[in-house]
């Protein structure tokens, strides 16, 4: 794990990749990922190479998954609630 | 001015055989065409244009339905396309890029009973009037169309199929024409816009810029819209509008269209061309919810599976048409070796204006051996 | 504040971005008596700077010393005057001297989206800054992300980098005062930075020092914070590198490793995550699409659009607020905000409202100081020939070199000759480096190379989203 979550607070239950995962209310999907220990998100569509969020507000596409659904969403503008569901690009084992 | 643009460019040369004027497809083309016929040229190249008709190409190499009232036309698209193979290898050859040029058959896809019946009439109202065997144009019902592109949807009744009909990448092929002319000797490119043009009076052009004055034995037009301004003043006319065509452009996907289609192209990356409106809107390249969504609902019911693929951009591009929407190749009486040369099929005639339509222009014969295309034409039709 | 399902959509002003200068515009426009839209793609209200605001100021110390300002303004959308609509990403805008109209994509609270279109008298653009991108091999691996990115984990979940001790950790590479802000952070909230690497070039600090004295002088609370930030990150007592040249990530799938060069020494550190930062730059993305006139800002190497007194834009019923109008600071972008807020307000309903707040945009006294002690790097100091320009399509600096060589002499014709810019983020992340690298290999100035053009959809959209807003008959066939 790289990041760890210094403040508390209440937490939602979302899926991601078909496992539960915990996540802080406040938490956007992204951060909500980081948090979990995933390392990558979307694929590259060019080049086929995972991604990760560089940015995490909106700008650089690094943090795209599947997000209820919904096939290219930014996960750092999407705010997480109970039962979101959430597909990355895989490659998290 | 001192640029590093290019070993041609900034040589300080300011005399040439002939000036070509557009640093679009069609200019760039009749200047590689010019060049490998032993011509020295100059071309003039206004560079990032937003009005450029070339960056907003469909990229189809397309002959079905073309000139069906106007055999000089379906003659020379016939023409073109027949010889865009070898064109694009030879540019590949010279430059290294891919033209993606692919000769994949071309589909008009009707998704009603009544779109289909339009088409069929439209078809046997074209070979009445000309020899069916020179046109391989024909309907295909739902059935043959599924064998060629499984990905249609429930809608879709059937097509008009033209197997002459193909794609390439129009922007692959403004970049190649620009890459071999170049890297060839005998070519000065000049990145400014031409502000005026003359016939000086002891023969020969003169062209002013920004950066100077340049003088030429001949000149062509070839400047799209801008060839509106520059014509009068060489005795010729440009009768030529915008006609706006809104472009939607999807993310990549997995290949499902292979074939060439009238409002769908899939690109060599795997994103998809979405297209074919057609608005009189004067020089706005903007876009519209209304006209985007109608192509992306005639799209989805097309192919179903676009419904699940992301908008990346969307552009409005502008169609040089003339009045009647044939080409308008035309040489100067008024002033002998000034000529202009416009059309709308930038793509699908590139491999003839490197060719045949070059070969003209150098032996000073555009009028005679295009009689059809002349600007003539709209004169007498308003007499 | 009104409840979304009322109808406002007929609001006389619509602002874009909720950050410190979207919210004092949208302040001062309701109190002014107007009805403003404001739009906002984030979650919640307060912008980058203020970014969680609500969690941040009760939960975490540290953090919240950044948020001065953030209630009092964040209060300023309750008003009946004011709708805010977060989770709206904007798509695309239009301006002509008559008024503007804006589109955006809602969120609803189901996850379902819809396309919304308002017209207004009024558009206030307040989409603040983004980071300058830098160029570097290895810049494209997971794991790579700007320094500003580690703020908003920071500020978003919590989050602070910290691997287990032996295992590697994150290393901050770059220059300006995010990058003291951050390392400071970092350690007060119990995370680890293993190194930081200095990218600043050699002898900035000496070309700035003329400049301190005035910038003490004019702005002395601004400048003994940078003197504490400074402090403390050397206290803390982090490995720092100075004068780092030939910055490079290496990694399979994600950065592995750093590499670089200091003191004319080669390095190598394992890390797990590689922040990089060079300052910020306006975000253009909805001022280049509104296809308004920018210009070039030499000292931050970045362009601005064209505005007037108050971020007025000539001709049109535009106002550019904040940061997104050239770079000057959150303090900064609040007095902006005020100032664009009430002149559209004016300008709206026709008569006389409170006094400007006296801010100019170039009135941050600090400015030189600043931006000749962190002055941008060269857009190739780092990057070699295979290094990615344009990520999303994996475009090469070699290839965008080559297109210029092939006549691509603008941003648009290498777009179109390389797929530079085409990719999901639209440019964002290419775009300046692309008009800078023009200019470099063709000596034309960045004003006559120009940038991107920037075409709707802002964020890519789903083709079912569209036929779901607006089933709109299929037309006739053409040929």
């Amino acid at each position: 794990m790289t990041w760890q979550r210094t403040i508390g607070g209440p937490t939602v239950m979302i899926r991601v990749d078909g496992k539960p995962v915990e996540a802080a209310a406040h938490d956007t999907v992204a951060t909500a990922l980081l948090a979990a220990g995933h390392r990558h998100f979307g694929t590259n569509a060019k080049t086929g190479r995972p991604l990760a969020p560089a940015c995490l507000i909106g700008i650089c596409f690094g943090c795209l998954c599947t997000v209820d659904g919904r096939p290219g969403s930014q996960a750092c503008l999407e705010p997480v609630r109970d039962g979101l569901v959430v597909e990355t690009g895989g490659g998290n084992e | 001015m001192d640029r590093k643009i290019g070993h041609n460019a900034g040589s300080g040369e300011r005399q040439a055989d002939i000036a070509i004027v557009g640093g679009g497809l069609v200019g760039t083309a009749l200047a590689w065409g010019c060049v490998e016929a032993g011509a020295r040229i100059a071309l003039f190249d206004a560079g990032d244009d937003r009005f450029h008709a070339s960056a907003g190409n469909f990229g189809l190499v397309w002959v079905q339905g073309k000139g069906r009232d106007v055999p000089a036309y379906a003659g020379l698209s016939r023409r073109s396309a027949a010889v865009w193979d070898s064109f694009a290898d030879t540019l590949a050859d010279r430059t290294g890029i891919d033209l993606s040029y692919r000769r994949t058959g071309g589909l008009k896809i009707a998704v009603s009973d009544d779109e289909l019946e339009g088409f069929a009439e439209e078809l046997r109202r074209g070979h009445n009037r000309r020899d069916p065997a020179s046109d391989n144009t024909r309907l295909i019902d739902r059935k043959e169309l599924a064998d060629l592109v499984p990905a249609i949807g429930p809608d879709v009744r059937g097509a008009t199929w033209c197997p002459d009909d193909g794609h390439a990448d129009p922007l692959a092929t403004l970049r190649a024409l620009h890459a071999a002319l170049d890297r060839a000797a005998n070519v000065t490119l000049i990145r400014e816009t031409v502000a005026d043009v003359s016939a000086q009076s002891g023969g020969g052009f003169e062209l002013r810029t920004s950066a100077g004055a340049y003088r030429a034995g001949r000149i062509v037009l070839a400047a799209g819209l801008g060839n509106v301004a520059l014509a009068p003043a060489l005795g010729l006319q440009a009768p030529v509008r915008p006609e706006r065509g809104q472009i939607v452009v999807t993310e990549r996907c997995d290949p499902f269209l292979d074939r060439a289609c009238h409002t769908v192209r899939q690109t060599a990356d795997g994103t998809v061309l979405l297209g074919d409106s057609k608005e009189e809107v004067g020089f706005d390249t903007g876009v519209t919810r209304t006209v985007a969504t109608s192509i992306l609902a005639r799209a989805a019911r097309t192919f179903p599976l676009l419904a699940e693929k992301r908008v990346v951009r969307i552009w409005g591009a502008l169609r040089v048409l003339t009045p009647d929407g044939l080409p308008v190749y035309e040489s100067s009486e008024r002033c002998p070796g000034a000529s202009v040369v416009t059309c709308h099929s930038g793509v699908t005639l590139a491999a003839a204006h490197a060719g045949e339509v070059a070969r003209a222009v150098l032996e000073d014969r555009l009028s005679s051996t295009y009689p059809a295309f002349s600007a003539a034409r709209f004169a007498e039709a308003a007499e | 504040m009104i409840d979304r399902r009322s109808e406002t959509k007929n609001a006389e002003i619509v602002v874009i971005g909720a950050g410190p200068a979207g919210l004092a515009a949208a302040r001062t426009a309701g109190e002014a008596g107007r009805t403003v839209l404001v739009l906002d793609e984030q979650p919640a209200a307060g912008g980058q700077v203020w970014r969680n605001a609500a969690e941040v100021m009760r939960r975490s110390d540290a953090l919240a010393r950044s948020y001065h300002g953030a209630e009092a303004a964040l209060a300023g959308l309750d008003n009946d005057r004011i709708d805010h609509r977060p989770g709206a990403v904007v798509i695309d805008a239009r301006a002509e001297p008559a008024g503007a109209t804006v589109t955006w994509l809602t969120r609803e609270p189901d996850g379902t989206r819809r396309i919304e279109e308002t017209e207004a008298a009024a558009l206030i653009v307040a989409t603040g800054a983004q980071e300058r991108a830098l160029a570097f091999p290895g810049a494209e691996l997971a794991g790579v992300m700007g320094i500003g990115g580690v703020q908003t984990a920071m500020k978003q979940g919590g989050l602070v980098p910290k691997t287990p001790d032996g295992a590697p950790g994150l290393v901050l590479a770059g220059q300006g005062p995010l990058l003291l802000l951050t390392l400071i952070q970092i350690r007060a909230l119990g995370g680890r930075v293993d190194a930081v690497l200095d990218l600043s070039e050699p002898g900035a600090i000496r070309r700035a020092l003329p400049h301190l004295p005035s910038a003490i002088a004019g702005d002395p609370g601004l400048m003994a914070d940078g003197a504490r930030l400074l402090a403390g990150a050397i206290r803390g007592g982090t490995r720092r590198y100075r004068h780092v040249t030939h910055l490079r990530a290496d990694g399979d799938d994600r950065v592995e490793q750093v590499r670089f060069r200091s003191a004319g020494r080669e390095e190598s550190l394992p890390c797990s995550i590689l922040a990089v930062h060079d300052g910020v730059i306006p975000n253009t993305q909805v001022t280049r699409l509104l296809d308004l006139p920018h210009e070039w800002d030499e000292p931050q190497q970045a362009f601005r659009p064209r505005v007037l007194q108050d971020g007025r834009v000539d001709g049109l019923p535009v106002w550019i607020a904040g940061d997104g109008a050239g770079i000057a600071g959150a303090g900064m972008a609040g007095r902006r905000g005020a100032d664009a807020g009430r002149d559209a307000a004016q300008t709206v309903g026709g008569q006389s409202v409170s006094a400007r707040s006296g801010a100019s945009p170039d009135g941050l006294a600090a400015r030189r100081f600043i931006d000749t002690l962190y002055a941008p790097l060269p857009v190739t100091a780092h990057a070699d020939n295979e290094t990615l320009i344009c990520r999303c399509e994996a475009v090469t600096l070699t290839s965008v070199r080559k297109a210029i060589a092939d006549g691509g002499t603008g941003p648009n014709r290498v777009k179109t000759f390389t797929r530079c810019g085409m990719g999901p983020c639209q440019g964002r992340m290419c775009g300046n480096l692309l008009t800078r690298i023009i200019a470099e290999e063709t000596g034309e100035a960045p004003d006559t190379v120009g940038a991107l053009r920037i075409r709707p959809p802002l964020k890519p959209v789903l083709v079912a989203d569209y036929l779901a807003s607006d089933p709109a008959p299929v037309p006739e066939a053409v040929s």
